[in-house]
């Protein structure tokens, strides 16, 4: 790709970051799919957009430590809790769901670090983890933190589950060679598409 | 060519056929099955289930020259996609507002099928034709795979009388409660498939890119420093892999077993700051995760079989250098 194309397609990522271009200009998007820089690219105006409007955190170190905390200490909850109606299946201990928190938190800190700068002034505290209240045998197992997000205005509800990177990640190879190995039972990635999450948008 | 080489020659054809034939109709519904999804291409919108909650997602199948292409976008909740080629995995998470772009498994166009020891399995399930039945409209056979012991888990597969596609599976513990189903609500099988299909539809939303697809780490046979010493009995180890991955720059090992059925795999990963993790048991699906810290190695199993099994696996990985 020539320095000019490069350019052109830097401006229309960046112009795609702020929302400018619709999804239909797939041009861009296939651009991003095929093109590793790129990628880099869109991250880094991701990252940069997200310090100007201050949503990366204030104290970004203290990020995860601040996420155990608050699944420690029981705190109100802000989300309704979600039923388990386990008629298919008990669920098992809900360990990885924590995991998921941390490994979040953690992502953002390895990213923020990326920019010089960032999360200097950020007002808007706003991700609060909640616990919801589902009566279990073993409470500090398996409850299931859910993360409020309050950023637009409206409570969105998210539970934050399946987004451990690396669990996933090795989902995604188990689930590739499953799809060539005895009978897996249905297409691969299906639990990948799955959305553990149940989203109340309120 | 005398008659008498013909006729020796026919009795040795019929003989190995007759070999052949020893499968059972149910085993050899499920080899249709297999051979089924890597020859034609269709399209339609089936139902997860599991643990109470239901996922609606459309499927895209083509096959072609190109092998399978295909692509699953989910209908509700979060628009997850994930599209998968001969070269990569794409997950495109917009909850988690991030893609995930893994390799594909080497050996994709080789039809999955039972494996040649098919009695050998037979040692582990019993295959069974239940009957019949109807999905999608269609009618179906449906087949029972039934464990024999409490290591693994049984499928039901009802599987197309006419086209030998898979429209509806349910995985199930030993006892017979389902764990999770997959079935479809519509299916055409169709001759050619348009690329658009099989584009995917990202919002205009920040996402984070998690790229594992180029990195690739030459592994050599019997490089594998890793291995897990317990196993249910017909287990082997199927395959393995060494990868690279962007967030540890550390090469992590993906060891597969299988009994010719259901697969487990190992990864083990070491890790810089082991003070992040945590370990233990999880599940999606039907799927059963345990994972355990051995000095900075993570140790994790995955696999559609019971959760004490990955456990049990997991907890027997050793280092064999």
């Amino acid at each position: 790709m020539n320095e000019q194309k490069r350019e052109q397609l830097s401006a229309q990522i960046s112009a795609l970051v702020d929302d400018e271009l619709t999804h239909e200009s797939s041009p861009v998007i296939d651009s991003l799919l095929q093109d590793n820089e790129a990628k880099q690219t869109w991250t880094r105006y991701h990252l940069i957009g997200a310090s100007l409007r201050g949503h990366l955190p204030e104290h970004i170190g203290d990020i995860s430590t601040n996420v155990s905390q608050a699944i420690a200490s029981e705190p109100t909850v802000l989300a309704p809790g979600k039923k388990k109606s386990s008629d298919l299946m008990k669920p098992v201990m809900g360990f990885a769901i924590a995991a998921s928190v941390a490994a979040v938190a953690i992502f953002n800190v390895q990213q923020a670090n990326q920019i010089p700068g960032a999360g200097q002034s950020p007002e808007t505290g706003q991700s609060v983890i909640a616990q919801s209240s589902i009566a279990t045998s073993q409470p500090s197992l398996a409850t299931s933190p859910q993360l409020v997000n309050q950023q637009k205005g409206q409570a969105q509800v998210y539970q934050v589950k399946n987004v451990d990177p690396r669990l996933n990640r090795y989902m995604v190879n188990h689930n590739e060679y499953r799809a060539n190995t005895g009978v897996s039972g249905m297409p691969p990635h299906v639990r990948m598409v799955a959305n553990e999450a149940d989203s109340n948008n309120k | 060519m005398s008659h008498r080489f013909l006729f020796l020659l026919l009795t040795l054809v019929s003989a190995s056929s007759f070999a052949v034939d020893q499968i059972t109709p149910a085993q050899k519904l499920i080899r249709q099955m297999s051979e089924a999804n890597h020859k034609l291409s269709y399209e339609g919108v089936f139902i997860y289930r599991r643990q109470g909650q239901m996922d609606t997602m459309r499927i895209i199948h083509r096959v072609d020259e190109n092998g399978i292409q295909e692509r699953i976008v989910s209908l509700t909740g979060f628009a997850r996609e994930v599209i998968r080629d001969k070269n990569s995995v794409t997950c495109i998470l917009p909850d988690d507002e991030s893609v995930m772009v893994e390799k594909s498994a080497p050996g994709q166009f080789k039809i999955s099928q039972l494996p040649e020891q098919i009695n050998k399995v037979s040692e582990y399930y019993t295959f069974s034709i239940a009957g019949q039945d109807r999905v999608a409209n269609r009618p179906t056979w449906v087949v029972d795979i039934l464990p024999r012991d409490n290591y693994r888990y049984g499928y039901q597969l009802w599987i197309d009388l006419e086209s030998k596609l898979l429209l509806k599976s349910e995985l199930k513990n030993k006892e017979g409660t389902p764990l999770e189903q997959f079935f479809f609500a519509k299916i055409q099988i169709v001759d050619e498939i348009p690329d658009e299909w099989l584009k995917p539809e990202i919002s205009g939303m920040g996402y984070t890119w998690h790229d594992n697809s180029s990195e690739d780490f030459p592994i050599h046979k019997g490089d594998v420093s890793w291995k897990a010493t317990w196993m249910p009995d017909g287990f082997v180890m199927s395959d393995q892999e060494k990868q690279i991955v962007d967030e540890s720059q550390m090469p992590v090992e993906h060891l597969m077993y299988s009994d010719g059925l259901a697969m487990v795999s190992v990864f083990v990963e070491k890790l810089d700051k082991p003070a992040n993790i945590v370990t233990g048991a999880s599940s999606m699906g039907g799927v059963n995760t345990f994972s355990k810290m051995t000095d900075s190695y993570l140790i994790t199993a995955i696999g559609e079989v019971p959760q004490d099994t990955v456990k049990l696996f997991a907890n027997s990985v050793v280092s064999n250098k």
